[in-house]
């Protein structure tokens, strides 16, 4: 909870940019920012488990970091399985406390751009065209 | 010179000593509240239900519908990682059977709106944005039917929004499959909120044709305003009458629907205190939540056919904080439940408590008012274990 609280003190005071932003929350998940990382957020996007779960598992992880936010370990690790290397559960909701993320899902490219995912088709899209 | 000093520290003592009073005063009443909501809680639970849950069911409960059968009470899951309906015996808390759809092309249903459950051999399953491709199953996950209304020139007609879970359920009433939809036109617009979009659709199964219920418009002290998306829904029951009851939920009143013909009638929350009001210019973003948490305003409408009862959901006033996540915000808030009798006349109001049960899960079943305690709030929750606790508010009488 302290630590949460200096993330949100940092957030709220100082005029912390997109790029600070990605690499606060890289530091608590514990991902790599020299990927692009997608963000899901199975709590407040009812449909994003059963529509994009397949979608993700076809997704190259050595390429792409998965951060699933969920306040239930257990229906983020049936979305998909965490391995802490490419594959991660933020169960505190960081992200969203961050403003990294609200419903949609959203591609974060390594630049610190954000891109918000309307579709699994628009997701692979995106990673043709940006990441592979 | 001591003396100055004694009374200086005599009076800081007094001082103290009123401080600590004032909060232990102010503990005591915050205790004495939760205790009060305990008592009426505690006068009419009659039963618990403790579901167990395998590792491969999560604890929302999003899309269930409850059957009764053989004399057994049963809630029905729509596990999405499974693709399976599973069969919960509310008594044992087991998993009674699991009921496995098609969910490959061409007939299958890969992503699923909700299902409908009349008996455990007739489950409707929806599919999201539409009604082409639904499909009618039985307990042996066999196809019986499949749903192709007429497919429209222009895709915005062929949308269908429709909800189908929770306090807007996707009835069967005869022939017709009853949805309520919502709408996917500029909500920001307040010449878009009139008196034209109807927010139920019915679909007859018979004829394949889709057409508006009449009776679902905006009410009048909607139009021409400016609200928040979200609270803008219809939640609607139908009664062993065959009464249609639409609740809204900025209305004290539910608008009831006998034969196409309207009524009002007065279904108001003792907590009520103001009528709401719109916005007075397009807002942003932390406005439209704001005023989400902090509304008084009736979630949903739920009808007892044993009891003859209505039960009307109220969400009490949240407190706002920026930057706080709106699940939090929104989980914490206390809620009651009115109870009306078979003539919509007011009963009783039951308060109970934030941050334990989840409100928008809540079912209608042979024992009362089921209401389970997956509130992300909830400090107790475990994922293996959704509890349900079980309340007749006729107990007593």
């Amino acid at each position: 909870m302290n630590k949460l609280a200096i993330i949100l003190f940092f957030v709220t005071t100082a005029c912390a940019n997109s790029n600070n932003q990605l690499h606060l929350y890289s530091t608590e998940i514990g991902f790599q920012t020299d990927k692009a990382t997608l963000l899901i957020n199975l709590d407040n996007c009812s449909y994003c488990f059963g529509e994009y779960q397949e979608t993700v598992e076809e997704l190259d992880k050595l390429k792409f970091n998965v951060v699933i936010i969920s306040s239930q370990k257990k229906k983020a690790s049936l979305f998909a399985s965490p391995d802490n290397n490419s594959v991660f559960i933020d169960n505190e909701k960081i992200g969203i406390k961050l403003g990294l993320i609200e419903s949609l899902p959203i591609i974060i490219l390594p630049s610190g751009e954000r891109l918000e995912i309307f579709s699994p088709e628009q997701l692979l899209k995106y990673a043709e065209k940006y990441v592979f | 010179m001591a003396d100055f000093f004694f009374s200086k520290i005599i009076n800081s003592m007094k001082y103290n000593k009123i401080i600590w009073l004032f909060l232990v005063m102010i503990f005591a009443s915050c205790n004495g509240s939760n205790d009060l909501y305990e008592e009426e809680v505690e006068r009419y639970k009659v039963g618990e239900s403790k579901l167990i849950l395998d590792d491969s069911t999560s604890i929302d409960f999003i899309k269930v519908d409850y059957v009764f059968e053989n004399g057994r009470e049963y809630l029905l899951h729509h596990n999405e990682f499974k693709k399976s309906i599973q069969v919960f015996d509310l008594e044992s808390g087991e998993v009674d059977q699991e009921i496995s759809y098609p969910f490959k092309p061409p007939f299958g249903i890969q992503v699923t709106q909700d299902f409908t459950a009349i008996s455990l051999d007739s489950i409707f399953i929806f599919m999201p944005l539409s009604i082409r491709g639904s499909i009618l199953i039985n307990r042996k996950g066999e196809i019986l039917d499949r749903y192709m209304p007429r497919k429209e020139e222009s895709l915005e007609k062929s949308l269908i929004n429709h909800v189908s879970f929770g306090a807007f359920p996707t009835l069967l009433d005869g022939e017709n499959l009853r949805f309520i939809q919502l709408p996917l036109f500029e909500i920001s617009n307040p010449a878009n909120i009139n008196g034209e979009y109807r927010f139920e659709r019915l679909y007859n199964i018979r004829t394949n044709e889709i057409t508006d219920s009449p009776e679902s418009a905006f009410p009048t002290f909607y139009h021409n305003k400016i609200w928040p998306g979200p609270d803008i829904q219809m939640s609607r029951v139908m009664d062993k009458k065959g009464r249609i009851i639409n609740s809204w939920k900025y209305s004290d009143s539910l608008v009831v629907s006998t034969n196409g013909e309207l009524r009002s009638v007065i279904a108001k929350s003792d907590y009520k205190n103001q009528q709401v009001s719109p916005f007075s210019m397009n807002p942003v973003r932390e406005e439209i939540t704001q005023k989400i948490i902090e509304e008084t305003k009736y979630y949903g409408i739920y009808y007892d056919e044993i009891r003859d009862l209505y039960y009307r959901t109220v969400q009490h006033p949240g407190i706002y904080e920026k930057n706080k996540e709106f699940q939090e915000m929104d989980g914490l808030r206390n809620f009651s439940i009115i109870v009306l009798d078979k003539d919509f006349n007011k009963l009783k109001e039951v308060a109970f408590p934030g941050g334990i049960y989840n409100i928008y899960r809540v079912f209608v079943g042979n024992r009362g008012f089921y209401l389970p305690k997956n509130n992300v709030m909830n400090a107790k929750l475990v994922e293996d274990t959704l509890s349900i606790d079980i309340f007749d508010f006729t107990k007593n009488e």
